[in-house]
């Protein structure tokens, strides 16, 4: 049996209950940055180093057009506007940006702003409609790290402290509107000392921005009153660029998929599919088993298979995504064809994705689910 | 004494309503969860690892975890004692990793200097704070703020209820000790520390 408390005892348990009330967010919730590293549970392995945040926005589906043809060496050449020796984008892990930048497409802006002593420079660009790529360099400061813990320079945290840091930039059009979309990620580049990554993904109605256009970007550094102001020219990668809305799909019992949006360009694939139903359920996905979502991998005529850059899973059963917006890595040669090969991973009775001997998902395929859109 | 919904901002009912929501597939309904406990998952976090950033990094990660574990929850114990468990734990693990004792003594110093006169209530507790073991201020806040009983705090940590409330008693004597020798109470109202 507990004594009564004393009057001292009393005292404290409501001075510390008050206290620990007292204590605020530093950010007035994280709910949206919780549900967004949910979204992209899938981070690009080795890409990003580290404090790599991952922002989404609802897919939007928009109408394509329809271009030909690959980039050439003469035309790349033009495109490259400074030569660039050993840049950020060939250091990354990203196949679709080190093919950027071997083959020329990227832009060099060497665009600089030096305030208080620090200098940050955006070194290179890349955008091909689908995705929007800006390369920083810092200089000026000896600190190890680059980007701040997210929200902390806006709410004072400790990052503050620590001059230099970045905080996560924003891009916006002249207009002031900011650019659309699905998901964005920044980190440092692994074994790229001062450098900053930003990766703006699945862009969204890209269509009214035409070829060319100036985006402003903006980025806030700690113990420096102003952010640092960009205005950085983009050119658009226009050749090698396929768009598509094959509104192709297939169909297995009530769940039917349809590929609406079939974005091919030189270094990414971008599929939008929209399905409605029950996930399918294979024999061996009964009992303690269950089927995941669907998941969709593309194969291309030569037998190159792609599966999606994040390619993370929902830790619930058979659970039903309406609208998905993958980005593939894209694939050697510009394929004839490509079928997309819907399957689904099987939970364990722990709720754990079953793995065969080498560690792999375990993939439960559907071939009438298949469908081969062909590239013109 | 007890409360009757420990560790709960909110109606216990909702926050299963949500998870039911989630678990169906309506993954937004996760947002409800969220926000319903950041706050005090936050604060526990940032009393354990005695820095804010830590204290941020790993309030985002428990959520994560915790909706990647949701197939794990069993509804034997509170929602909320199933997420101060991963908290707990996971603190423990980063404090383990970490081990760079002295530069959290370091911020957590900095974090005493920024303090001001507004903040005296907060500063009293960070000193009491400030002797204790992280896994002391997990105990304190488990049952003094959150009111858990020591067996909910046996399932939260894993010990055993008598050692956690044998470890509870000999903290209590520890603080009431602490703050008398440091001018305490005085005629049963709090003294004013400067």
């Amino acid at each position: 049996m507990e004594k009564w408390p004393s009057s001292s005892e009393r005292h404290l348990d409501e001075e510390i209950r008050r206290s620990f009330e007292k204590v605020q967010l530093p950010a007035e919730s994280y709910s949206e940055l919780i549900m967004n590293r949910i979204d992209q549970t899938a981070v690009k392995h080795g890409l990003l180093k580290k404090a790599m945040i991952t922002l989404s926005a609802a897919a939007v589906i928009g109408i394509c057009t329809i271009g030909a043809g690959f980039v050439s060496p003469a035309w790349a050449d033009t495109l490259k506007q400074l030569p660039l020796l050993g840049g950020i984008f060939e250091h990354t892990e990203d196949p679709g940006l080190k093919l950027a930048a071997e083959q020329g497409m990227t832009t060099a802006p060497a665009l600089s702003v030096t305030q208080d002593g620090v200098t940050l420079s955006i070194t290179e660009a890349f955008y091909d409609g689908t995705r929007l790529a800006l390369g920083f360099e810092r200089s000026g400061i000896n600190e190890e790290r680059v980007l701040a813990v997210p929200g902390a320079l806006e709410t004072g945290g400790l990052d503050s402290a620590a001059k230099g840091l970045l905080g996560i930039p924003t891009v916006t059009l002249p207009s002031g509107e900011p650019v659309g979309y699905g998901s964005m990620s920044t980190g440092d580049v692994d074994g790229q000392p001062n450098t900053l990554l930003l990766e703006l993904n699945a862009l969204l109605n890209t269509a009214s921005y035409g070829d060319e256009m100036t985006v402003n970007v903006s980025v806030p550094v700690a113990q420096i009153k102003e952010p640092f102001v960009f205005q950085v020219p983009v050119k658009k990668v226009t050749e090698g660029i396929i768009n598509l809305s094959p509104y192709q799909g297939a169909s297995r019992d009530d769940f039917q998929y349809t590929v609406t949006k079939l974005n091919i360009t030189p270094v990414s694939i971008r599929m939008v599919i929209t399905s409605t139903g029950e996930v399918p359920v294979s024999p061996e996905q009964t009992g303690e088993y269950a089927p995941t979502e669907v998941f969709y991998e593309l194969v291309d005529d030569a037998g190159n298979i792609a599966n999606p850059q994040h390619w993370g899973y929902s830790p619930a059963k058979a659970i039903r995504h309406p609208i998905v917006d993958n980005l593939y890595d894209a694939f050697p040669q510009v394929p004839k064809a490509i079928t997309v090969r819907p399957y689904t991973c099987t939970f364990d009775g722990d709720m754990e994705i079953m793995t065969d001997a080498n560690g792999e998902r375990v993939k439960t395929y559907y071939p009438e689910l298949e469908t081969t859109i062909v590239i013109p | 004494m007890e409360q009757g919904n420990p560790g709960s901002p909110m109606n216990p009912n909702m926050i299963e309503e949500a998870i039911d929501k989630v678990s169906a597939g309506e993954r937004q309904a996760y947002t409800t969860v969220i926000q319903a406990y950041e706050k005090q998952i936050y604060t526990y976090c940032f009393y354990i690892l005695r820095s804010r950033e830590e204290a941020e990094d790993a309030v985002q990660d428990i959520f994560v975890k915790v909706y990647r574990e949701l197939g794990r929850y069993e509804r034997r114990a509170s929602f909320s004692a199933w997420l101060y468990k991963i908290a707990y734990h996971h603190c423990l693990d980063q404090l383990r990793q970490n081990k760079r004792r002295s530069r959290l003594l370091s911020l957590y110093q900095m974090h005493l200097r920024d303090g001001n006169d507004g903040q005296r209530d907060g500063a009293l507790v960070d000193t009491l704070f400030a002797g204790l073991t992280s896994e002391e201020s997990a105990l304190l806040i488990l049952h003094v703020v959150e009111q858990y009983s020591f067996e909910e705090m046996a399932e939260i940590t894993g010990r055993s209820p008598a050692a956690l409330r044998k470890r509870y008693e000999r903290l209590r004597k520890k603080l009431i000790q602490q703050k008398e020798n440091k001018g305490g109470y005085l005629h049963g109202e709090v003294a004013e520390f400067k």
